[in-house]
């Protein structure tokens, strides 16, 4: 099964890229730079929403203050 | 003795409803009419629970999940809601599963923005995360792991996600993923924030453990996933997997050891067990009920599509031939869970063009009225769906959806119109509100109203909770569907008034979230 990584930088838009790369992966590992965990995840929803098919695994990197 | 891994839910999810499966619905709707802690006797009554705390039935999706933590060597167990204090100090994960977190699924949803009051589930579900001996354990470095049929409302949620201070979140199939997510908070590794589990990592019949603790009300997977692809169904998504009869018959008997005399089969569709295609494999289907009927007094099942009760019954006599084996003096009749969704061949053919299946689309309205038919005369019960506002839902449809319920009133049933949420493929559509109901939809929802009341006081007075110990339940359900008459023209009013009435729903990213007032 492929796998692919992607890190998404604190400032960065790239969600919406997200797809695109990840087109070929049926398994995807994404590190989120936040300023907290929830921050990450609200970050991601749409792209999170609209998977059905890949298995995805979201961290959080480099939180600011939480931790 | 303590435990590493704490599995629990809250009083809604940790109940055996009265040995009643269909009771526990009623936690889907707010406590109107009645004070509240009637209504969690009425729908969740306490289980028993052996000196440790440990539920004697629990939810089976928890039960999956304490068998593959214990197969790996885990030290884990399902402990009731209330016993908690005895064990948070010490654990080092408390995992939770839920049907509905958040009363987003229908019909909660439904009930709640129809009411304007939060449904039982999600104020229960919410007390208890805030349990001051978990909000302790949490300080001290709990960690909270969530997941079940309903892990994506917390994606909307992620204000609770915050206040509760959840770690992560699995949506999926967990049976693998959660040990290597117990061993990381083992060994020191960070945890992910959320994981969906694709249907590519979706296990395989070796890897889903028997259970090892008895599951509310004898439940029992007979298979996962499902077929027929219905694009607002999550389900769907996942491989059809056929559990083996050795595997059930070892989680019957898991059940029947714990003092259980009923067995309800879990499957998308039980006369899909076994089959080829769409084809039903009848030798297998007798063999499984003649199975669980050498060991339990009452056989049931979750839920059966439409399409196989008409075409196993014409082609094969099969549902005569099933419910000769299970009926006898123990038992006379079958609930069970059953999608009618749209009586719009056209809507079928869009969003759920292998609902007919082995019929074609365009025969649907024939198909639901034929099974309907068949249930009545075989004393199955079923609980039927139907789905307001989906996707490209025209006046036609609606119009032919009236015109099907017209023609099933005759058949004893309890037909319950749902409001689309977006999940499974069609999970980043736009949430159906009651800012967006017509008057034909207002015309379905009375329609409904009524059928429902009719049969639940036909199945009340003739078929449901009979004997001395389900008296005083059944005083209280009486009363309450005498309440429900004598409101109903108030209702009906109500119902007329409802998409005229400005109703306070926060915008959230050009959607509207489904949430009112939370408690």
């Amino acid at each position: 099964m492929k796998e692919t990584k992607i890190i998404l930088r604190k400032n960065a838009d790239e969600t919406t890229n997200l797809l695109a790369v990840s087109s070929e992966a049926q398994r995807i590992i994404i590190v989120v730079e936040a300023d907290d965990k929830t921050s990450a995840i609200e970050k991601l929803r749409d792209f999170l929403l609209s998977n059905i098919d890949k298995t995805i695994v979201v961290y959080a990197s480099n939180l600011g203050g939480e931790g | 003795m303590n435990f590493d891994v704490i599995i629990t839910s809250d009083r809604t999810m940790m109940s055996n409803h009265h040995g009643k499966e269909f009771l526990g619905f009623i936690a889907t709707g707010p406590p109107l009419g009645l004070p509240e802690h009637l209504w969690m006797w009425m729908c969740a009554p306490k289980p028993k629970v052996d000196k440790m705390g440990r539920p004697l039935e629990a939810p089976y999706g928890l039960r999956k999940i304490e068998a593959s933590l214990i197969n790996a060597g885990i030290n884990a167990a399902v402990i009731d809601p209330d016993y908690l204090n005895r064990y948070l100090k010490h654990a080092k994960i408390l995992m939770v599963g839920h049907h509905d977190f958040f009363a987003m699924c229908s019909p909660s949803i439904e009930w709640w923005l129809i009411t304007g009051s939060e449904p039982l589930n999600s104020r229960s579900f919410k007390r208890f995360m805030r349990k001051p001996e978990i909000r302790e354990a949490k300080k001290h470095g709990l960690k909270i792991i969530v997941g079940g049929p309903a892990a994506w409302q917390w994606l909307w949620r992620t204000d609770y996600w915050r206040e509760f201070g959840v770690d992560t979140v699995v949506e999926g199939e967990a049976d693998k993923v959660i040990v290597e997510l117990a061993n990381k908070v083992f060994n020191g590794e960070d945890l992910p924030l959320y994981v969906y589990v694709g249907p590519g990592d979706s296990p395989s019949l070796n890897e889903i453990p028997d259970i090892k603790g008895a599951s509310v009300n004898g439940l029992i997977e007979i298979t996962r996933g499902c077929p027929r692809k219905c694009r607002f169904c999550s389900v769907t998504l996942r491989p059809l997997r056929h559990y083996p009869l050795d595997k059930i018959e070892r989680e019957i008997r898991v059940n029947v050891h714990a003092g259980l005399k009923n067995c309800i089969f879990h499957s998308e569709d039980v006369l899909m067990y076994g089959s080829i295609g769409i084809e039903p494999n009848l030798d297998l289907l007798i063999q499984l009920h003649k199975l669980a009927k050498k060991y339990c007094k009452i056989v049931t099942w979750s839920h059966a599509t439409l399409a196989l009760v008409k075409y196993s019954q014409e082609k094969y006599n099969l549902i005569s031939r099933l419910t000769e084996i299970l009926y006898d003096d123990n038992q006379e009749w079958i609930g069970v869970e059953v999608g009618i969704e749209t009586g719009s061949s056209r809507l079928v053919g869009e969003i759920m063009p292998a609902k007919a299946a082995p019929y074609p689309v365009s025969k649907w309205p024939e198909v639901v009225r034929d099974a309907f038919a068949i249930m009545h005369e075989h004393k199955i019960v079923p609980a039927a769906t139907l789905i307001l506002g989906l996707p490209n839902e025209q006046e036609e449809d609606t119009t032919a959806t009236l015109e099907l319920l017209d023609e099933l009133s005759g058949y004893r049933s309890i037909i319950v119109p749902m409001f689309f949420v977006p999940l499974g493929s069609l999970k980043d559509k736009a949430w159906f509100l009651r800012n967006h109901l017509t008057d034909q939809h207002v015309e379905i929802l009375r329609k409904c109203l009524w059928h429902s009341i009719k049969w639940a006081e036909d199945i009340l007075s003739n078929m449901y909770l009979k004997g001395v110990y389900y008296a005083p339940l059944k005083t209280l359900l009486k009363f309450f569907i005498a309440y429900v008459k004598k409101k109903g023209k108030e209702a009906e009013k109500t119902l007329v008034k409802l998409r005229h009435e400005e109703v306070a729903q926060p915008k959230f990213k050009n959607q509207l979230l489904p949430t009112l007032t939370p408690i």
